[in-house]
């Protein structure tokens, strides 16, 4: 199986140089779920945060991008009600080079840094880009509610 | 089951509209409510235009490459073409059906049966149970986080009475969830067989059948007085209560219904069918079906063909109960398909009457398709087994095509059967392989062909001087090309695509090929005649070429220039260029000339060249004063004016017919011993060598550089070997190339795996 393979590759990659703030567990059971968990940076609106991520693969994964879908809450623009994100990486711009390194660093700047541009949660972007300070607010009370 | 029939068969001596109405809506108040959940989601999803597709398909009995090419490779497209080769499958058997019926031996009074059962009701409500089926399979399931919130309202009481909320994993709420459409399945299951039998003539005779006998009567009693008609109603809706139950469970498990895979609407019309072909019975016995006359039944084989799909439901209906197993359709879809393939040979081959019409043509594709999957796979075993030695799976196709253990049957054959004709057809994108890199004399290209010959390079310099030459930046004065090797940066790259194209279409290539002689004879005659005939013209002066294209092509001739004298090779090298450039094409008029004005600037560096060529250069030598009494050769009709250019023709006919770029010693080949030119030392030298590097380079240790740039993009765990055209990235190995050409069928769809440029085709590369 080339996706189980190729999996364990990047696995092993990732153990070697790993990604800071971030941890991955992948399921024992089943190499094709991982789950992440992200430390905030101090600089973002989600300081102190910890947000529980999936990652998951599909069967025929480097030809089909995985599915990255949070589990923690989180007020955020980037990312819906349901945990999904909008990142284009994993949508049209998916193509089979792509690492996970790539698309874990990609999730993790996303969630670090939330931009109005690029809405996936409409509201939530119009309150960042109108009201900043409540939407910082916000972000906080979620951050303390859910996610520490 | 008793108290049903002896209702039923007293509520129609009351002869009351409005109770037999009461009794349909009694009878089948779940079977209508199953009746309008339609089957396969998959139906949903395939567009009209699919269906069609899949129709035409079929209709072109067989026209298999049609199917794959419109279903595409991936999953969803394939699906729904599986769904249109079903559906077309229905349509042609329903024309036939019709046709059919118009025979004299079809009872010519309509037959008569229940309201509910007219044609309607089988029919158009079906096109109703896609947007069901499709709504419950995307019903919204909560998030484990709103279930567990749930979870905190204390229980109400009638959690007491019904254990809610249910666990829709464990076996037992599997099971039970089941149970009511287990039971209609399993009722019907049973009336089928036992039809089957009594049908068939092999139902136990009381006699043998000893304590049981009395059970066993009683059930063939029971099953003799049952209507076809009926018979077939209650296994329909039996398949259409199971299907939305398995739906609507396998979606509270959050996972994919696994039944939906059934194609109810062609089983729809089979039963329809059967029940209307069925010989009638007059309108007295069917008010009255307990006297004596029994209701009339199909043929043996006609409820054969009923009771197979029937079968193949009722296992996929109990393997989802196993949550290993649900929706792994492949193996029992497998067995039925290949069951009824089986039954219909075997009909065929002793009564071609007997055997249903309505399925026969359904029958006779899913044959063709079975004997085309067969042929190919025959095909590719033997080749296997003559060059490898061994046998493996990938007689069936790349892995990465074949059919999963959750595919349909109809799917499956689709799936190989397009693989084994595309394999065999057509060729685009990662699955062309360009093998041979054509080394032109003009401008360098690259042209992309799929020629089948096992070159990598043009076959023209000789192996050990041009390997040496092109090490050196030094170039032979044979190669009137200029520029080789190493020096040569091959920018243009251009697909012929003709040759995407396999043997089907050897006809048009003729044509094509034809042509193209056609165009070239005459290009060489415009050129013959402006070069020999008309006074030739002085060479234009043009600017010093500055591209590096250029440049290289003029460090390819210093080597010649330095040894012999630069102005009396130059005129030779002059003349035979123009000659050859004048036959190959017209438009090289500028080429030849900035080649020309660049020659003589170069002579005098050509001293600064380094003299440590020794060997090679000897030959360059003597190669070059071969050359030059060649070249004298053909100076001469232009020395007489242009008089006598029919000394000419041999050569011109040795340029037009050869292969290659025609060279001296090709030429002299040629002369000498005409018919074994083609096989000389040097190519087989070649060859040897070229395999023998091919060899070493496969035993490589790739592992030890651990860098990931060497390693294939998509699996990063083999080096990487392969290069795609256009766009030239080394992206990936062989295996992932042939598996994204097994799995993307539609020319466009081949992207490369980093850059997402169209692939036209890939070369493989040889690290040695």
């Amino acid at each position: 199986m080339t996706a189980v393979r190729r999996i364990q590759k990047e696995l092993a990659t990732l153990s070697v140089e790993p990604i800071s703030d971030l941890r991955i567990e992948p399921n024992e059971q089943n190499m094709m779920e991982w789950t992440c968990i992200l430390k905030a940076s101090a600089d973002s609106p989600y300081k102190g945060g910890k947000y529980q991520f999936k990652v998951l693969f599909p069967q025929n994964f480097p030809f089909k991008a995985p599915d990255v879908e949070f589990k923690t809450r989180i007020y955020h623009p980037g990312i819906d009600e349901e945990g999904h994100i909008c990142i284009a990486l994993l949508k049209d711009e998916w193509k089979p080079a792509i690492t996970i390194a790539k698309v874990l660093t990609t999730v993790k700047d996303k969630l670090n840094n939330p931009s109005s541009d690029d809405p996936f949660n409409a509201d939530i972007a119009a309150q960042l880009k109108n009201d900043k300070a409540a939407f910082l607010k916000t972000a906080k009370e979620w951050t303390k509610k859910y996610a520490s | 089951m008793s108290n049903d029939t002896t209702l039923l068969s007293l509520l129609p001596q009351l002869q009351l509209p409005g109770l037999e109405l009461l009794k349909h809506l009694s009878r089948s108040a779940l079977s209508n409510l199953g009746l309008s959940l339609y089957a396969n989601l998959t139906y949903a999803n395939t567009t009209l235009a699919d269906a069609r597709a899949g129709a035409l398909a079929a209709a072109a009995g067989g026209g298999l490459g049609g199917a794959g090419g419109a279903g595409g490779g991936q999953e969803s497209v394939l699906g729904g073409t599986g769904a249109g080769f079903w559906t077309s499958k229905w349509a042609l058997s329903n024309v036939l059906m019709r046709t059919y019926a118009l025979l004299p031996h079809v009872p010519s009074s309509p037959p008569s049966y229940p309201r509910y059962m007219r044609p309607p009701l089988y029919n158009p409500t079906n096109p109703l149970q896609p947007i069901l089926l499709y709504r419950i399979q995307h019903l919204h399931i909560p998030r484990s986080r709103l279930r567990r919130a749930l979870r905190r309202f204390p229980p109400p009481l009638w959690t007491v009475l019904l254990p809610l909320p249910i666990n829709p994993r464990r076996l037992r709420t599997r099971l039970l969830l089941r149970a009511p459409s287990l039971y209609l399945l399993l009722r019907s299951f049973l009336v089928l067989c036992v039809m089957l039998a009594q049908a068939g003539g092999f139902y136990p005779a009381h006699s043998t059948l000893g304590s049981a006998s009395s059970w066993a009567e009683g059930i063939g009693h029971w099953a003799q007085r049952m209507r076809f008609e009926s018979a077939c109603w209650s296994a329909y809706t039996a398949v259409c209560v199971a299907m939305l139950m398995g739906t609507f469970l396998g979606n509270l498990e959050g996972g994919q219904g696994g039944e939906v895979a059934f194609n109810l609407f062609p089983f729809a019309m089979l039963l329809y069918t059967h029940s209307t072909l069925v010989p009638s019975p007059t309108s007295a016995r069917a008010r009255a079906p307990s006297s004596d006359t029994l209701p009339p039944r199909p043929s043996a084989h006609a409820v054969l063909t009923i009771l197979m799909p029937f079968t193949l439901m009722l296992a996929l209906h109990v393997m989802g109960v196993s949550r290993k197993w649900a929706g792994r359709k492949l193996v029992p879809s497998a067995i039925a398909g290949i069951l009824g393939q089986v039954h219909f040979l075997y009909v065929i081959a002793h009564q071609i009457r007997a055997y249903p019409a309505f399925s026969f043509v359904g029958g006779l594709i899913e044959l063709a398709f079975l004997l085309s999957i067969l042929l190919s796979a025959i095909l590719r075993a033997l080749t296997q087994v003559l060059l490898d030695g061994t046998l493996s799976l990938s007689i069936l196709g790349h892995p990465a095509g074949l059919p999963t253990l959750e595919d349909d049957w109809g799917v499956a054959l689709l799936k190989l059967g397009q693989a084994g004709l595309y394999d065999l057809s057509r060729r685009a994108g990662l699955a062309n392989e360009l093998v041979e890199l054509n080394e032109q004399a003009r401008e360098p290209e690259v042209l992309l062909s799929k020629s089948g010959a096992e070159l990598l390079l043009p076959p023209a310099p000789r192996p050990s001087s041009a390997a040496r030459a092109g090490a050196g930046g030094a170039g032979r004065a044979g190669d009137a090309a200029g520029a080789f090797g190493f020096n040569r940066e091959v920018r243009t790259i251009k697909v012929r695509p003709d040759d995407a194209r396999g043997s089907v279409y050897n006809l048009s290539e003729l044509g094509r090929a034809g042509w193209r002689l056609l165009r070239t004879a005459g290009v060489a005659a415009r050129g013959v005649h402006r070069r020999w005939i008309l006074k030739p013209h002085e060479p234009e002066r043009e600017g010093e070429g500055e591209d590096g294209g250029r440049e290289v092509r003029d460090v390819g001739e210093l080597g010649a220039g330095g040894e012999m004298g630069a102005e009396g090779e130059g005129d030779e090298e002059r003349v035979y260029r123009r000659f050859l450039e004048g036959v190959v094409d017209e438009e090289e008029d500028e080429e030849w000339c900035d080649e020309d004005s660049d020659e003589e600037e170069e002579g005098e560096e050509s001293e600064e060249q380094p003299g440590e060529q020794g060997e090679d250069e000897r030959a360059a030598e003597e190669d070059a004063r071969e050359d030059s009494g060649l070249y004298s050769d053909l100076l001469q009709p232009p020395s007489a004016n242009g008089a006598d250019s029919g000394s000419l023709a041999p050569v011109l006919v040795a340029h037009l017919t050869s292969p290659h770029a025609l060279t001296r010693r090709r030429y002299q080949a040629l002369v000498l011993h005409p018919p074994a030119a083609t096989h000389d030392s040097d190519n087989t030298e070649w060859r040897a060598f070229l395999a023998q590097r091919r060899a070493e380079g496969a035993h490589v240790d790739w592992a030890r550089s651990s860098e990931t740039a060497l390693m294939c993009a998509v699996c990063m765990s083999e080096p990487r070997a392969v290069v795609c055209w256009p766009c030239r990235c080394l992206a990936m190995c062989d295996e992932c190339r042939a598996g994204i050409a097994a799995r993307f069928v539609l020319r466009g769809q081949h992207t490369c795996p980093c850059c997402r440029q169209t692939v036209d085709g890939y070369s493989r590369i040889y690290i040695p």
